[in-house]
């Protein structure tokens, strides 16, 4: 196993990097960074249509929320793969394809989160912004937003993991991330698939290992600064 | 001036408030008082929209509430308190106060500081400027929250049991800030308990059961000859 490792770290890092496309782990990492940064804005739109009092804002918002949360994530990755050239008229790469399904599907997700955190916080905040005269959308930016933000970061990191693992979906549409680089380790050796994705699920789970330290550590340092936390 | 032109609201079937009708003057200090339930603060938070009416009208210097173009506007000249602060927990306390004024007056960040330190002396808190409300005690996160809401320089104060949340220690801080707001002429209404304050500071003491108003008196004549049952056993309700 560690012979494996030995000869083919570089294509589990980073693919065939620079003679192809940037794979590997980095591109599961920089999959789910790219992704996730898209699904912030979504998120954010997503969970302001949950809670709004209109129903043009209302109705969408939650019909997004629930048919990604109802379907599986694959589903949306053959959606837009097979049916966004169709729409527009060009072939999509796998790349795009993946990181516009993970937007729309961790934008759902995100949007649950950050609903939360908009309606923990005490109504009286909403109410002490509104009396001052500011619009709802000011009182929104200025005073719910950054606070319900900053008090579900650890829940959007906890996200961040599961898309992290939610990249290995790639691999279905040669999208050439960590999984895709396990599976040409494989193809080459032929007699090892054991060794391989042992590797493979060690890799992942090392990463996340990591990751869920970093919530960990982010959460200790939340919860002793208690400037944000609302009274 | 305040005007209740027959004003109900219901909370569902539950009837808050019960065709009140009623005015306040300008420079006049009201205190609202009555059992639990009985509408007071259903009545304060009416005269800035932060409750919907069903039925009537309430005019705020001439203008109607529920049918005026900018809300907004309008609440920028009606400063509000409440119970628990609400102070913005992820601002220093300055930043408290500069806030309204630089987005809503334009204010310069440099003007709207000198404005917001003046502000916090005026209520004996200069020297926690830069600290998060959190690190303050109830009475000193009032006092912050009161000056906050003089920031846009409201026409009215309106407060809505502002000592209610607080240790008995801690009372007699914010209400010293009340006392002197009223002696500067401020158009005060405030839902209190403190009897003591009522009949120092207030012109008229609305007495309220059910949704009505139900005694309209200055203070002396109401703690003294108190005109309805309900009243009376309120008054010796409180003195036990």
């Amino acid at each position: 196993m560690w012979e494996i490792l030995s000869d083919n770290w570089l294509l589990l890092l980073v693919g065939q990097w620079p003679h192809g496309p940037v794979g590997g782990l980095v591109a599961t990492v920089g999959l789910a960074i790219v992704s996730l940064l898209l699904a912030f804005p979504l998120g954010i739109m997503l969970a302001l249509g949950r809670i709004s009092a209109h129903k043009i804002f209302f109705w969408p918002a939650t019909a997004v929320v629930y048919v990604v949360r109802g379907l599986p994530l694959i589903m949306f990755i053959f959606w837009v793969y097979f049916f966004l050239p169709l729409l527009i008229g060009n072939s999509v790469s796998g790349v795009v394809t993946m990181v516009a399904a993970l937007a729309l599907y961790e934008g759902a997700y995100l949007a649950e989160i950050i609903r939360s955190g908009i309606e923990a916080l005490p109504r009286g905040q909403m109410e002490a912004g509104r009396s001052l005269g500011l619009s709802h959308m000011r009182t929104m930016r200025k005073i719910i937003l950054p606070q319900a933000l900053y008090n579900t970061i650890p829940s959007m990191l906890s996200q961040f993991i599961s898309t992290v693992k939610e990249t290995s979906l790639g691999y279905v549409i040669s999208v050439h991330e960590l999984t895709f680089a396990a599976a040409q380790i494989n193809n080459m050796l032929l007699t090892k698939p054991f060794q391989v994705f042992a590797l493979l699920a060690l890799t992942y789970f090392t990463l996340n290992l990591i990751l869920t330290g970093v919530v960990k550590l982010v959460e200790k340092h939340m919860g002793s600064g208690q400037a944000v936390t609302a009274a | 001036m305040i005007e209740f032109k027959n004003v109900s609201k219901w909370y569902g079937e539950y009837l808050a408030l019960d065709n009140v009708n009623a005015r306040v003057e300008k420079g006049e200090v009201l205190v609202v008082c009555g059992p639990s339930g009985s509408g007071k603060s259903t009545l304060i938070r009416t005269i800035n929209r932060l409750e919907p009416i069903q039925k009537g009208q309430i005019i705020v210097d001439g203008v109607d509430v529920y049918q005026c173009g900018s809300i907004d506007e309008m609440r920028s000249h009606i400063g509000f308190v409440f119970q628990q602060f609400n102070l913005f927990p992820h601002m220093t306390v300055l930043e408290n106060l500069m806030m309204a004024p630089v987005l809503l007056k334009r204010m310069s960040k440099h003007d709207a500081r000198e404005h917001g330190m003046a502000l916090l002396e005026r209520v004996g808190m200069g020297h926690k400027a830069d600290v998060y409300p959190t690190q303050l005690s109830g009475g000193q996160q009032q006092r912050v929250a009161i000056a906050r809401a003089l920031a846009l320089k409201p026409r009215i104060m309106l407060f809505d049991e502002p000592t209610s949340a607080l240790d008995p220690e801690m009372v007699n801080e914010v209400l010293m800030v009340m006392k002197s707001l009223a002696a500067d002429g401020m158009t005060m209404v405030c839902v209190t308990h403190e009897m003591n304050f009522a009949r120092e500071v207030a012109d008229t003491v609305w007495f309220m059961d059910a949704g009505r108003i139900v005694e309209t008196a200055p203070p002396k004549q109401f703690f003294e000859t108190p005109q309805t049952d309900r009243a009376k056993k309120f008054l010796s309700d409180l003195r036990h």
